[in-house]
């Protein structure tokens, strides 16, 4: 944990906020331009495939681990694109940060699938 | 932000035409319906009753649903002729001029009688055996459906409750098939409703010039008297909307009121409408929910069967079972009544 605070303060003394804040915005926007449409089409195929719903819901939690690491992958190649020579290894970082997001897609497509789910479809 | 445009710009460029046209496919929606497998619901889900609590079900009975799309996207048009279990064809008839949100209000008008025809029928069953049950039972006549000439269209919604209307001579009429015999000197007459809000208001409804009628469908539907009934019911909201599942509907109710556990513990699925004389009904999409049951391996599915046409829905549910190589042996069974379907239940020995 305190590996992990150090390795945010040493960005923060590389990096300003606001160009952290436009990497994350940046990468967002892009991440965006795939997840939007993914959703559409997850909601659609879902609507014609219902019965293999189980099998939809883990796909999709799949597909938001991969669209998290793209997120992740575009905010590390910002701040290098901002700073070509700064010097930090951020990957440990990153790494933490993705596995934390992933666990909450884990954690909600298995609420969906045994909770909203069963729900839902009364 | 602007760096990664910046580097990315090259692969936008080319992929923006892709992009839109994929977005076009996914937005567009074509004049077209879908129907696909559904899931299976117990229907203890959707009601409960306060009787019986300390009787364990070994088995289950769920009612089936289907997925009906109407007007789908391209992109789920195309998507669904992969499949061999999806059947997809025009919009035609009432489902063509409807829109999707009044086939959703006719299709939870429908669900809403048709847990109530299915309420009347059980108890009025098991008051048979058990007088302690009693079911009260009143009518009441809805807007069941609109032509597009209808007067006031927007104001009169699908589900409100027809009063009474002034006829000729100011004659109120409030048997609704008595209307044709007092609209005959004028062409405009006051129809007076109540909506899902318990407000009554008032149309002027006019007749079509060439049609010679107002364009409204009123039904008349049987309903439970809540407060003259015991044992007392709760209904769950549920998502999935259409009478199909009345038949299953009315065994379950009838299961929960009667002391043995009709289901022998198995799981009993099928589908087919209700009347309050306990009469099955014909159901769509028969092939789709033959193909649900399937997956989900219920062990007894109830199919309407009325005769040896060829649109019976017994009849097409073999045809589905043989185009999808499923053997329909000892698990499809042809009903005509829900008494058909109890003496089914009451000759298996467990």
């Amino acid at each position: 944990m305190s590996k992990y605070i150090e390795l945010y303060s040493k960005i923060f003394e590389e990096f300003s906020v606001k160009e952290i804040i436009s990497a994350i915005f940046g990468a967002f926007v892009y991440t965006s331009f795939i997840t939007v449409p993914f959703i559409i089409i997850m909601g659609q195929v879902i609507s014609v495939y219902l019965y293999l719903l189980t099998y939809w819901v883990v796909l999709i939690i799949i597909v938001m681990i991969l669209l998290n690491y793209v997120f992740h992958h575009l905010i590390k190649q910002s701040l290098k694109l901002k700073h070509p020579e700064f010097k930090t290894d951020i990957n440990p970082l990153i790494l933490t940060n993705q596995i934390i997001i992933d666990i909450i897609f884990v954690i909600i497509g298995l609420l969906f699938l045994f909770v909203w789910i069963p729900i839902l479809m009364v | 932000m602007k760096e990664l445009t910046d580097k990315y710009w090259p692969i936008v460029k080319i992929l923006f035409i892709p992009y839109l046209f994929m977005m076009f496919l996914l937005v567009y929606q074509i004049d077209y319906f879908i129907n696909a497998p559904g899931g299976i619901t117990e229907v203890e889900k959707i009601i409960s009753i306060e009787y019986n609590e300390d009787k364990t079900e070994e088995g289950s009975i769920s009612s089936t649903f289907v997925v009906s799309l109407s007007r789908p996207t391209f992109f789920q048009f195309l998507i669904s002729s992969f499949s061999d279990y999806n059947y997809a064809n025009i919009l035609t008839g009432n489902s063509a001029t409807y829109t999707n949100d009044e086939q959703n209000k006719i299709s939870f008008l429908d669900k809403y009688t048709s847990v109530n025809e299915a309420i009347i029928v059980a108890y009025q069953k098991a008051a048979e055996i058990n007088p302690e049950i009693v079911i009260d039972v009143y009518q009441k006549v809805f807007v069941r459906g609109k032509a597009p000439y209808l007067s006031f269209y927007d104001d009169i919604e699908f589900g409100d409750e027809f009063l009474y209307m002034m006829g000729d001579g100011d004659v109120k009429v409030e048997d609704f098939q008595e209307i044709g015999n007092y609209t005959i000197d004028s062409d405009s007459y006051d129809f007076f409703f109540k909506n899902n809000e318990g407000e009554t208001y008032s149309r002027t409804l006019t007749k079509d010039e060439e049609e010679k009628k107002f364009g409204i469908v009123l039904y008349q539907y049987n309903l439970v008297n809540k407060e003259n009934t015991y044992p007392t019911y709760h209904e769950n909201n549920s998502n999935i909307g259409g009478p199909s599942g009345g038949l299953l509907q009315t065994l379950a109710i009838y299961n929960m009121l009667v002391e043995e556990d009709i289901t022998k513990g198995l799981k009993v699925a099928g589908t087919g409408t209700i009347d309050i004389f306990g009469n099955v009904g014909y159901i769509g999409a028969i092939e789709q929910k033959i193909i649900t049951a399937y997956v989900n391996d219920v062990d007894i599915f109830f199919v309407p069967h009325k005769s040896d046409a060829s649109n019976d829905d017994y009849i097409l549910a073999l045809k589905a079972c043989e185009k999808h190589g499923i053997d329909s042996t000892d698990w499809i069974v042809p009903v005509s009544t829900f008494q058909d379907a109890l003496d089914y239940l009451e000759g298996i020995d467990e």
